[in-house]
């Protein structure tokens, strides 16, 4: 039986959080009080994880699809569960696509996207073909590196001179009503995308722990987002961070300690090819976990294989570009994410209420 | 609102989650008022 440590859940779920939400100013449509945004979310996104723990609280090591066959009734939860994994690689093309374009941009721009994409791949496909377990402590060994990364550039940018904290100011300049505009958004992105964890609860060997290294982690995550978030405001101003496509990276392209720190971008692309990497790879798993268990086969690893192989198709097929990846991303997926991230929590619902007539019943 | 419609027909593939995901949404609604009544009938 394959089981992940209380630390590898950590390192994943912070990996996970962290991953791709470094490409973007989250929030930034709050202009300078985006890091207010990001707090607002992480209390809704808090009360989400409460209800998805709650769930593994009440079906201790039992995977997903059991929960669900339990709860509705295997005819009602098959569907569901195809849904869901639909939903995971919805979102898995979308992280793939958009960190593979993005090493295009960056470090590859002469080799062919779908050469990157499938390079990309078959890493995928090789760590999860060895099991759950391996790619937890592929988290475990590298997210140390990600941190350090993270703060190391942090510290550089703040350092580096073009660091102004009046970017910041006023707080609040134009009301609370652009922030309740923007909240969604970072509600689904990244916390209602933890939804995908519920598939992956029955792996962790100490399942009276996950509750409390769940909140842990994505508390850690929260306050990394909102650091990188105050430091790029501060660097580049909030119109400019709105407007650049991959501000981390522009805000590290604009380091230069005399003369001699400089060209850090290769840094910021380490720092986005660790969380795409983790935010692909989850995703992607999660989607064979669902359909492993409909077709109710023991070995995932055909699954992986075939839907791997298949993955850098979908997601060249399905985008026209970066443009278009962010257009539907931030338009449309958006509202998947909050969809399929608050529908736990009518199952909860269920679950007690189930729960409480079976024990009148006793 | 325009913009979200022509994402959808663009992308078929979201336009199915969220009306899939609608529909399930819808469903375990109904479970739990069900569910709910059971509850209160059987006090």
């Amino acid at each position: 039986m394959i089981r992940i440590s209380s630390i590898q859940l950590f390192s994943l779920i912070l990996a996970f959080e962290v991953g791709s939400t470094t490409l973007f100013a989250l929030g930034i449509g709050a202009k300078q009080d985006a890091w207010i945004v990001i707090l607002l979310a992480f209390l809704v996104g808090l009360c989400l994880l409460v209800v998805y723990t709650q769930i593994a609280k009440y079906y201790p090591n039992k995977n997903f699809a059991e929960i669900l066959n339990d709860a509705l009734g295997s005819k009602v939860a098959k569907p569901l569960l195809f849904l869901f994994a639909l939903y995971f690689l919805s979102v898995a093309t979308h992280n793939f696509y958009e960190f593979g374009a993005l090493i295009n941009m960056t470090a590859l721009p002469r080799t062919p996207l779908l050469v990157i994409l499938y390079l990309f791949i078959f890493v995928v496909i090789y760590i999860l073909s060895l099991g759950f377990e391996v790619l937890a402590r592929t988290a475990e060994i590298l997210v140390p590196y990600l941190l350090l990364f993270l703060i190391a550039t942090y510290i550089i940018m703040v350092l580096s001179g073009n660091f102004d904290l009046g970017h910041l100011l006023p707080v609040l300049g134009d009301g609370i009503k652009p922030l309740l505009r923007e909240v969604h958004t970072v509600i689904a992105f990244p916390f209602g995308e933890m939804v995908l964890f519920l598939m992956f609860w029955h792996y962790v060997r100490e399942q009276q722990a996950i509750r409390k290294v769940a909140v842990l982690s994505v508390s850690v995550s929260t306050l990394l987002l909102i650091t990188s978030l105050i430091v790029i405001i501060s660097v580049l101003g909030p119109e400019l961070a709105a407007n650049t496509e991959i501000p981390l990276l522009e805000t590290l392209i604009s380091v230069n300690i005399a003369n001699i720190i400089t060209n850090l971008d290769s840094i910021g692309v380490f720092i986005i090819f660790i969380g795409g990497f983790f935010k692909t790879a989850l995703h992607f798993f999660g989607s064979c976990l669902a359909i492993k268990w409909i077709l109710q086969v023991k070995n995932h690893t055909w699954i992986v294989s075939l839907l791997g192989l298949l993955l850098p198709l979908i997601s060249v097929l399905r985008f026209n570009g970066l443009d278009d990846q962010r257009w539907k991303g931030l338009e449309g997926v958006i509202y998947s994410i909050l969809l399929f991230s608050f529908l736990p929590v009518l199952l909860l619902l269920l679950i007690i209420i189930k729960r409480k007539i079976s024990s009148k019943g006793d | 609102m325009n913009d979200f419609v022509s994402v959808l027909k663009a992308d078929p593939l979201l336009a199915f989650l969220l009306i899939g995901g609608s529909l399930y949404a819808l469903i375990l609604l109904l479970m739990i008022i069900f569910y709910l009544f059971k509850l209160l009938l059987n006090r």
